[in-house]
């Protein structure tokens, strides 16, 4: 049967891995690499990360992406994250890019979304009743 | 703040995911999602111009339902006009879209260049970041194509924000990684070595990742980074953790640029200049003396990030390798590690002491800690971990202490993991050759990991042992005692039978003093284990028995008996039926000289890099750094001068010995059989016909004869191993040679579907071929006989692989006789290994002289990709459907042509079998056409390939279709065949 509380899984690929980036065919290219997880409450995270990276660095990697989830949404859990999907994916464009650490402070991070979410207040039109009752 | 305050508000899109929440069944959320495709697909295809939001709204639902794990295949054209919207949130959808569905040689990407190049210009930082972030994520040739030069620009202005600067940086990095060629930095170069002195820390974090790779590409020109970086590092590193404010991390500064910086480093060596140096050393110090402090915190944040730093900073320490007293304090330090509580630092410091176990300044101090590695390798749980110890006990053995290790490792060997093993008998194999004091003990060992691991002993372990006894006659005797003894256990493993079988075969004699292993008892003995065994042990066992017959004639009647029976003579395997007819033939007709000179004891090997050595370097496990380093020492000190010396000697040896290099048993002659025989006119002397002369004049047995009882190529690897090694035509050689003969294309066409028959001819010399192919290797028989009745002179053959084809192919000769007297002819083996597909054919080069003149003739061998295919037959369905698998364009390639022979059926089904693939009866519906399908056996792949062949008798056409999973290889075979009808 199916089982009554479902998660729909979620995988927010970290893409620490260069290699990955390189080649779409990442499985065969993966094989040296070493996966990282760590797992807050019901939020799991995995990293693959090659022969030579820093291991201990990049736990602190995802142990940051979860500390800005959780002060952006507030104690994040994983309703949040499906919900606004979208807005994980800019703060990892914010924290990481190209699978390097491209910001570390949290505040500058965070204030980065912050601003493009005040854009977004500004830009934002009335909409008609059906949308807003969100039957389109 | 709560999340719904935060989003922009898509209601539509937040009712949509609710929905799929709801779902009780994977077959409602399918229905509830193809209902909001279709939806979605009549809203973008409708007449009522969408506007921007219901865009974005109905692209972020796609982006949902692909998270989920459904296809979308369309909607990206909407995204792409997201993108010219002026409205932050459309834009920033819009390039979330196309960073994560669209594949990096999309059509669109033309269009999406074009939007992206408009934010870049627009001065906007935020569009200028959504654009770098889009550039970044998707990395494609197109966009480092058109971005590569604006990029630098950006990151280097004055005017440009911190946040632009840090996009841009690893934006650049990102294009670098996917096409090195199209970024230059060239005149940017030292601005952006300044960043690393930027005020802003993010600014440096982001470029710094630029500058190390960067650095590791062409480390001089970026090589005032080093003192930079280092008083950046000694600036954080004597921070007060509350100086560096945001940049803190659980009271450890600036962690991640700290191990960034360190990092940076190892791309150069120390630095010259005293005061840099004296700096970074206490900088060095400074991170060993802080992880003797008690923590800040008792979060495992703060230990990570103060540990992460620690790890890269003897990291650097082992790099330099040049300052004893650090390398002994970070040995210490992990040593300390070692018993952590936390299975992580284990892990790492496992990992961290192998490579300094290489150093000669911290080796001694690695051994101490000997007993904690050992206990590890017992009592860790994590078989990673496990893993790591076993490494370690490989990287610090030495003669001091390796019976002890070997002696662990074998115990752990009865109860370790699966996945490992393989790679742990490898290690002890060769830890007890390289420190074999006695070699009693070495064939213990040996002997031990075949009794505890058999499965997991590879051919050249065993191999290796052998070439080892017989290398040393010291030895000899005792193995025969070892062997014989362990053949005596009732269930032995037929690895153990192999090496009894060839060293009582070799060395039975030696033993056969004691009744106790008298020559029938020592035949009885091996011939109890020969039903139980595959067919190449048997068959090394009826080679043991014919040698038991030279060594003991005693045993002459009740073995001739044995090959007689009809179990062994008309054996359905055709090499034992073979060697058990030769054998007995053999026996019976040759005198006790004859027999004594072709069974004559084999000749010591000559001394090179152990093969299993090579093999364990192939396997790119986990501690390939540690093998590779004890690879450079083991070389010293086996062949002194290294590689090329020792393939030079081999090669060198290869007129004089009578069985050389070739392979471990030595069964098999590489040596030229010259003037073997005499008459010019039948070339291609039949290689089976061959063995009686060759045995009785050199005592060696023919290629052909045996060659199912060796892997050569597994033995040969370490001969083969790079092209520029061997000993076949020096790459330079090729220039001199002149262009091939005009001819030689047309030569090379006579040869796609046959394997044999004459390459070339004239009136001096003619040039037989034989070949065989089996998967990626391949062997060619060149046979060149002198047909006048003068001797050639200087005659030397060269194969060379031009250009690309270098990489292709591995192509290894040894050289020829230098003299073919008149009427002669003499034999060349070439060994051929297919690495990857090519296209070009490799050059052979004939020098000689006839008569004073110099002879210079270039041809090309005939060496095609078909020649690699390995058919497979499959049923029609399986054929039509894997052929409309291979639907893309570039994945066909055809020809229409005119027949320049007849169109006889026989004809052609023989020489679509010659290709080399299966040809495929009852699949297409019309009778008149062909299909084939095969395989391409290279060693970097294999190649799926599917080839009709229609032809029309009326107009004399033909038409050819291939298909096959590699452009490259469609094109090329399609062009060859085209060529045969």
């Amino acid at each position: 049967m199916w089982p009554k509380i479902r998660q729909p899984v979620f995988l927010l690929f970290i893409p620490v891995l260069s290699c990955l980036l390189d080649t779409p065919a990442c499985i065969s290219v993966v094989y040296p690499c070493i996966i990282l997880s760590s797992r807050y409450a019901s939020l799991y995270f995995c990293c693959a990360v090659e022969d030579q990276d820093n291991e201990l660095i990049t736990l602190e990697i995802i142990h940051r992406y979860v500390e800005l989830l959780d002060k952006y949404f507030g104690s994040v859990c994983e309703l949040d994250i499906i919900f606004n999907f979208e807005k994980a994916y800019f703060i990892l464009d914010e924290f990481l890019l190209g699978g390097e650490a491209q910001e570390t402070s949290k505040k500058n991070v965070l204030k980065a979304i912050e601003q493009a979410d005040l854009l977004q207040e500004e830009a934002e039109a009335p909409r008609s009743v059906l949308e807003e009752i969100g039957l389109t | 703040m709560p999340a719904v305050s935060k989003g922009d508000g898509m209601r539509g899109l937040a009712v949509f995911i609710s929905d799929i929440r709801n779902c009780k069944s994977k077959e409602a959320e399918i229905k509830r999602i193809n209902k909001e495709l279709a939806n979605i697909r009549s809203k973008f295809k409708g007449d009522k111009a969408l506007d921007g939001y219901s865009k974005k709204k109905y692209v972020c639902k796609l982006l949902f339902i692909f998270l989920l794990g459904h296809d979308i295949d369309f909607g990206h054209m909407e995204a792409v006009n997201l993108l010219s919207s002026n409205k932050y949130t459309e834009k920033q959808i819009g390039y979330l879209f196309i960073s994560v569905l669209v594949n990096s040689n999309s059509e669109l990407i033309r269009l999406i260049n074009n939007a992206i190049k408009n934010d870049l210009s627009s001065r906007n930082p935020t569009f200028m970041c959504l654009a770098l972030h889009c550039i970044a994520n998707v990395g494609s040739r197109e966009m480092a194509e058109a971005f590569a030069g604006e990029i630098p620009r950006i990151l280097v202005a004055g005017d440009t924000m911190d946040s632009v600067k840090q996009s841009a940086a690893l934006c650049l990095l990102r294009l670098y990684k996917a096409s090195p060629d199209l970024v230059l930095m060239g005149e940017w170069t030292s601005r952006v070595v300044h960043l690393l002195n930027d005020q802003h820390m993010g600014v440096v974090t982001a470029a710094i990742s630029l500058i190390t790779c960067l650095s590791s590409k062409n480390p001089d020109e970026f090589k005032t980074c080093v003192s930079l970086a280092v008083s950046r590092l000694s600036r954080i590193v004597s921070s007060a953790s509350t100086d560096l404010q945001d940049y803190t991390y659980y009271f450890v500064p600036a962690p991640w640029l700290s191990c960034k910086l360190l990092r940076l480093l190892q791309c150069y060596p120390p630095p010259e200049d005293g005061a840099v140096k004296g700096r970074l050393v206490e900088c060095l110090e400074t991170i060993l003396n802080k992880a003797q402090e008690p923590p800040k915190s008792k979060k495992v944040q703060h230990s990570n990030a103060k540990n992460a730093i620690l790890f890269e900073a003897i990291s650097l320490i082992i790099h330099y390798d040049s300052e004893p007293n650090l390398l002994v304090r970070a040995c210490n330090q992990l040593g300390q590690f070692l018993q952590h509580r936390e299975t992580n630092l284990r892990y790492l410091a496992l990992e961290s002491m192998c490579t300094l176990a290489s150093s000669e300044f911290s080796h001694e101090a690695v051994k101490t800690h000997i007993e904690t590695v050992i206990n590890a390798l017992k009592t860790e749980r994590d078989v990673s971990v496990r893993q790591r110890a076993a490494d370690l006990l490989y990287a610090m053995c030495d003669r001091s202490n390796a019976k002890q290790i070997v002696a662990e490792m074998l115990s752990y060997l009865e109860t370790a993991d699966y996945s490992i093993r393989e790679e742990m008998v490898l290690k002890v194999a060769i830890l007890a050759e390289k420190y074999a004091v006695d070699y009693s003990w070495y064939v213990d060992t040996i002997l031990n990991l075949i009794r505890i691991a058999g499965d997991y002993v590879s051919e050249e372990v065993w191999y290796r042992v052998i070439q080892i006894v017989i290398n040393r006659d010291d030895v000899q005797g005792y193995a025969a005692k070892t062997v014989f003894e362990a053949l005596q256990a009732p269930a032995c493993h037929e690895n153990m039978v192999k090496v009894g079988g060839y060293i009582l075969g070799e060395f039975g004699n030696l033993i056969a003093g004691d009744p106790r292993s008298s020559p029938l008892v020592q035949f009885n003995l091996l011939h109890s284990k020969f039903h139980l065994c595959s067919v190449p042990t048997r068959a090394l066992l009826l080679s043991a028995y014919i040698k038991f017959i030279n060594l003991f004639p005693e045993t002459k009647a009740t073995i001739q008996e044995v090959l007689r029976s009809d179990s062994q003579i008309r054996n359905s395997d055709v090499e034992l039926q073979q060697r058990a007819v030769e054998y007995l033939k053999l026996s019976s007709i040759a005198s006790t000289d004859v027999l004594a000179t072709v069974l004559e004891e084999m000749p010591p090997f000559p001394e090179r890099e152990s093969s299993i050595l090579a093999k364990l370097k192939k396997k790119k496990g986990p501690g390939a750094v540690s093998v590779e380093l004890e690879d450079g020492k083991e070389r010293g000190e086996l062949n002194g001068g290294g590689d090329r010396a020792g393939d030079a000697a081999i090669a060198a040896s290869n007129a004089s010995t009578p069985s050389p290099s070739a392979d471990l048993l030595g069964l098999r002659s590489a040596a030229p059989v010259s003037g073997a025989t005499p008459s010019a006119g039948s070339l291609l002397v039949d290689v089976f016909s061959e063995a009686g002369p060759a045995a009785t004049s050199a005592g060696v047995n023919d290629d052909g004869f045996l060659s199912a009882l060796h892997a050569p190529e597994a033995s040969d690897s370490p001969l083969v191993e790079g092209p520029g090694d061997s000993d076949s035509a020096p790459p330079t050689a090729a220039s001199e040679d002149p262009a091939p003969l005009p001819e030689s294309d047309e030569l090379l066409n006579k040869f796609v579907c046959k394997n044999n028959g004459v390459l070339f001819e004239n009136q001096l010399l003619q040039i037989g071929i034989k070949s065989e192919y089996r998967q990626n290797l391949g062997r060619m028989y060149l046979f060149y006989g002198n047909k006048t009745s003068v001797q050639f002179v200087s005659f030397n053959t060269t194969v060379s692989c031009p250009g690309e084809l270098q990489s292709q192919l591995n192509v290894q000769t040894k050289t020829v006789e230098p003299l073919v007297e008149g009427g002669a002819q003499v034999q060349q083996v070439i060994n051929i290994e297919c690495l990857t597909d090519f296209i070009d054919a490799p050059l052979l080069n004939i020098k000689f002289r006839y008569g004073g003149a110099l002879q210079n003739i270039s041809l090309k061998l005939p060496v095609t990709i078909n020649k690699f295919f390995q058919p497979t037959e499959m049923a029609a369905a399986d054929f039509f459907q894997r052929w409309k698998q291979l639907s893309q364009p570039q994945q066909e390639a055809q020809k229409i042509f005119k027949a320049s022979h007849g169109m006889d059926t026989e004809v052609l089904k023989a020489k679509l079998l010659g290709l080399g693939t299966a040809l495929l009866e009852n699949v297409d519906p019309n009778p008149e056409n062909y299909v084939c399908a095969g395989v391409i056996q290279t060693k970097a792949q294999q190649v799926g390939c599917l080839l009709r062949l229609e032809p029309n008798a009326q107009a004399q056409m033909y038409r050819l279709t291939l298909r096959s999973s590699k452009d490259t290889v469609s094109q090329r075979v399609c062009d060859l065949l085209a060529e045969q009808f």
